[in-house]
């Protein structure tokens, strides 16, 4: 072993002083930080409350559905309702969820690198997602907006509602995202520590990595489609409005264009997060490595070839149809593939069902759901009778929320000691993770069914027939914002009373785990040692930290053993 | 008889969710397409729980087995197995070219009218929140009525934005995109009665714009006739009422309940708000309405009035009962 001059504490422990919570204070230097780890918590902080926000929508909706009449909403006052919820969501949480708080936290960190390379970037991305959430907001207050999430013409340019602020808060949100994504790709591509090769980056990287290549090829194709759409309203241009001789499928092209890829946009960071959590939870290296890293890149890349499939039915020709159809199928490929290799890194491992693990199997569980539901949605015949259905509301849930939201869940739950140095109640962990699994499952499963036998999506009243799908379904939701609530109680009570931890609790290897919890305000107070990836046996238990610290092979420097190259600001 | 069970009357079967008479995952098979869709429909299900199967059993087994424990200690496993990972990979592929060219077959067979099908066309016409079907004779109806066993083909236009024309017993769906002709046809194979949905959201009354389709055991020639509005054999407000449902019954309630349009109920004779003053509910502000409906546009609608002009789609007759029935909608 190396003679390090510093003490593991001081390295690998519990960072009460000195940490980037701590090094300043005050509202001012939160507003203006150009810390990627602050930047990353207000993310997730704002996606939090816009979280709540559409999730408090669902809640609504789901209530009414409880009856087949009225019991409290208008026709009018529903459809704004799963409009709000639906825009909220993908655009101001989900899109931003995982790249935002967790890969602005992470991704440096990993990288054993001091801040993203444009960390001016950074912060006006953080700003740019407040201002778009904004809009969507104005329009929520002033005139509402009801055409669904996906703003389909020519009903967009007929509603009164406010669809300018909306889709113009949209825009914005798409340049958020651009700026997250040229940021990451860059941080990746230049920031590198030595030793660290492309196929020696965690898995989180190559995730992250893809994601930002969609977020910065697809998002513009979205922001000319929305300012098209508000030059249209306010010009009267004609460019998707049949009246004038435009074609309003058209802005289903362009809109698919960027929103199939965006669907994986969502996916990739929930995948990346996986992981890394059932590698560092079984304690073994990824099975089949190479073939993951690369499967993030083939469904990026694929993504940008399948979107016709979410026009089946609006009368293109047949041989686009069926070209699509070809297209979708092959993309499901790799993501199929990636579960399996998920399933093999816990054979012969040493699983802890640790909070952040047991998400990670309710994403298997769920994501199993929604990609093997994929399949009837791709396969044309079925597709007919299933498209705008329950089922298809069904489906995307379950990967958006069941497999998404739920890998978030497990990655804040495995990251959390890391950026608060408190580790949570790992009991009611459990109990929350059980809970939105069962409420979870209560409110979708049901879904399938009634859509399969025909109850049309987006649906204010319905026929009683499947009065009783629908109200399984909501009582599973309610269930699941109880589960959902249950975790924000848990974790922000860990703030105050959870117990202090060290650098690397779970015993995990990459390199953010080398350094104080919480770290360092400049992440590493010493250069770490970059040693093997997922080399479980790269690091010991040591009594004086309580927790684990890396083994230095013979031979290195260890970090601190060497004079701290001063970096200037 | 109340209006609601002319339009969205409530069948027997969907009175009540135990009287489901479908199978499990679809509703009465009601065309000769249906039984290979469901058949796809089968197949990719069970699939699907093969592989399910084996996602969740290895999961569970693996984490009773390798949990850690005191005196456990992992055996040496290989991190790659190129064998393997080319096995879970290909075999699934061969699976969903399977299914893709099931799927693709199914399709192109829903596609493809047989010849006979072109015999008889009817247009759907679909607009905010209502359908309209204008059969081979011209008899323009809010219902449709197919005869059994006589491939059909549909028209499909929109006179607003895009709706969709969605027939779940049939397996049935297109969307119907203004501005161009949309076609579908289907045979009906059960006599019965069974749901069209609007399945492409379109506005406040979208989840209103479901009716009922009748398939009987008779000829096109009985159906049309049946169908047929004869003005002479209705009084004016008979008539009237006819033709409130097939143009206005989707904005205008006659309830009282406010749709995009006010309510019909206990109007008439009555002063009403409008942005351009305050103006009598009669036969003149009646005719205006219809004919202009941005002369005078009421509060606190929004302007210009989300109303179509019916100048050159209703006749002057048609008009007067109209007029009659405005008076008097609850009767
Ligand atoms: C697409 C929706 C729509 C359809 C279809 C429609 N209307 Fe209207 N109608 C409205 C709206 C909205 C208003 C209120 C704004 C206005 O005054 O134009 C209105 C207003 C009216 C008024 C004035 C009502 C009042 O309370 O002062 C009359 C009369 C009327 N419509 C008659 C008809 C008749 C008759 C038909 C069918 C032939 C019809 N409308 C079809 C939307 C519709
Ligand atoms: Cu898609
Ligand atoms: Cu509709």
């Amino acid at each position: 072993m190396g003679t390090a001059t510093v003490d593991n504490r001081r390295l690998y422990g519990h960072a009460p002083e000195n940490n980037y919570l701590k090094h300043t204070r005050g509202i001012a230097s939160w507003m203006f930080t150009l810390d990627h780890k602050r930047i990353g918590v207000m993310y997730l902080v704002g996606v939090t409350v816009t979280f709540l926000l559409g999730g408090f929508f669902a809640l609504v909706l789901r209530s009414e559905l409880f009856t087949p009449n009225k019991m409290f909403l208008t026709e009018a006052q529903y459809n704004q309702a799963f409009t709000l919820h639906g825009a909220i969501m993908v655009f101001a949480f989900i899109i931003p969820a995982i790249p935002g708080s967790i890969g602005n936290f992470v991704l440096p960190v990993m990288l054993g690198a001091k801040d993203v390379a444009f960390p001016r970037l950074n912060l006006s991305s953080f700003y740019l997602w407040v201002i778009g959430t904004f809009f969507l907001l104005v329009a929520m207050i002033a005139g509402g907006l009801d055409t669904g999430w996906t703003f389909y013409t020519p009903y967009s340019i007929q509603t009164p509602t406010n669809v300018v602020a909306a889709t113009f808060g949209a825009f914005i949100l798409g340049f958020s995202s651009i700026f997250t994504g040229l940021n990451f790709i860059v941080t990746i591509n230049t920031m590198r520590p030595p030793g660290m090769t492309w196929f020696k980056m965690p898995l989180f990287l190559w995730g992250m990595y893809s994601t930002s290549i969609i977020q910065v090829l697809a998002t513009p194709v979205l922001g000319i489609t929305l300012l098209l759409l508000i030059a249209e309203k306010l010009l009267g241009l004609g460019i998707f409005n049949p009246a004038q001789g435009g074609d309003p499928v058209l802005f289903q092209h362009f809109f698919w264009f960027y929103s199939h890829p965006a669907v994986y946009i969502m996916i990739l960071p929930g995948m990346a997060i996986i992981s890394e959590v059932i590698s560092t939870h079984s304690h073994k290296k990824v099975f089949g490595y190479t073939f993951v890293a690369l499967s993030s890149v083939a469904i990026a890349l694929l993504s940008f070839l399948v979107w016709g499939h979410h026009m089946f039915t609006s009368g293109q020709s047949s041989i686009s149809i069926v070209i699509f159809s070809a297209l979708t199928f092959s993309v499901a490929i790799p993501s199929a593939v990636k579960v399996y290799n998920w399933l093999a890194t816990m054979f012969r491992g040493e699983v802890v069902l640790t909070t952040p693990m047991c998400f990670a199997l309710a994403f298997l569980f769920l994501f199993g759901i929604g990609g093997l539901t994929g399949l009837f949605l791709g396969t044309l015949s079925t597709d007919v009778h299933l498209h705008d259905t329950y089922f298809v509301v069904a489906h995307f849930h379950y990967v958006m929320m069941g497999s998404t939201a739920v890998a978030f869940f497990a990655g804040v739950f495995h990251w959390w000691p890391k950026m608060f140095g408190r580790m949570y109640n790992e009991t009611m962990g459990r109990i929350t993770c059980l809970i939105v699994f069962v409420g979870f499952n209560l409110a979708f499963l049901p879904q399938f069914v009634m859509g399969s036998r025909g109850m049309p999506r987006r649906y204010a009243r319905y026929d009683e027939v499947f009065q009783i799908w629908h109200q399984l379904s909501t009582i599973g939701a309610l269930v699941l914002g109880l589960g959902i609530l249950l975790g924000i109680v848990v974790l922000v009570r860990s703030l105050f009373n959870g117990k202090r931890v060290s650098g690397n609790p779970w015993g995990a290897s990459t390199l953010e785990w080398q350094t104080t919890s919480p770290p360092h305000f400049h992440n590493f107070e010493f250069d770490p040692y970059v040693g093997g990836l997922y080399d479980y046996k790269g690091v010991k238990y040591d009594e004086s930290v309580e927790g684990y610290v890396p083994i230095i092979p013979p031979g290195v420097a260890a970090p601190g053993s060497a004079p701290v190259p001063q970096t200037a600001h | 008889m109340s209006l609601d069970s002319v339009l969205w009357a409530q069948t027997e079967d969907y009175t009540n969710w135990s009287n489901w008479d479908g199978s499990y995952f679809f509703p009465q098979q009601a065309s000769d397409n249906a039984a290979a869709v469901d058949g796809t429909f089968d197949l990719i299900f069970w699939v699907s729980v093969f592989f399910f199967v084996l996602i969740v059993v290895p999961m569970v087994v693996f984490i009773v087995k390798y949990r850690r424990r005191p005196g456990y200690s992992p055996k040496p496993a290989q991190d790659h197995n190129l064998v393997l990972e080319l096995g879970w990979s290909v075999i699934p592929t061969l699976i969903l070219v399977l299914f893709f060219v099931k799927g693709v077959w199914g399709y192109m067979d829903m596609r493809t009218p047989p010849d006979e099908a072109s015999e008889y066309e009817i247009q759907a016409q679909a607009s905010q929140f209502s359908w309209k079907f204008t059969y081979p004779n011209g008899t323009v109806s809010p219902k449709l009525v197919l005869p059994i066993n006589t491939p059909v083909r549909f028209r499909l236009q929109s006179s607003d934005v895009i709706h969709s024309f969605f027939i779940p017993a049939f397996r049935l769906k297109h969307d119907v995109v203004p501005g161009r002709f949309g076609t579908a046809w289907v045979n009906p194979t059960r006599v019965g009665t069974y749901r069209l949905y609007c399945a492409e959201f379109c506005g406040d009354g979208h989840s209103l714009m479901r009716r009922d389709v009748e398939v009987v055991d008779k000829t096109w020639e009985e159906v049309m006739d049946e169908i047929k509005w004869k003005y002479e054999e209705h009084d004016a407000w008979g008539n009237g009422q006819h033709l409130y449902i097939l143009n206005c019954a989707g904005c205008h309630s006659v309830d009282g309940s406010t749709k995009t349009g006010p309510s019909f109920l206990d109007a008439w004779g009555t002063q009403r708000e409008t942005y351009s003053g305050s103006v009598l509910f009669d036969e003149n502000y009646a005719r205006e309405s219809i004919l202009d409906p941005n002369a005078k546009v009421r509060t606190p609608f929004p302007r210009p009035s989300a109303m179509p002009t019916f100048q050159g789609k209703l006749t002057e007759d048609e008009i007067n009962y109209l007029i009659e029935f405005l008076k008097d909608p609850a009767r």
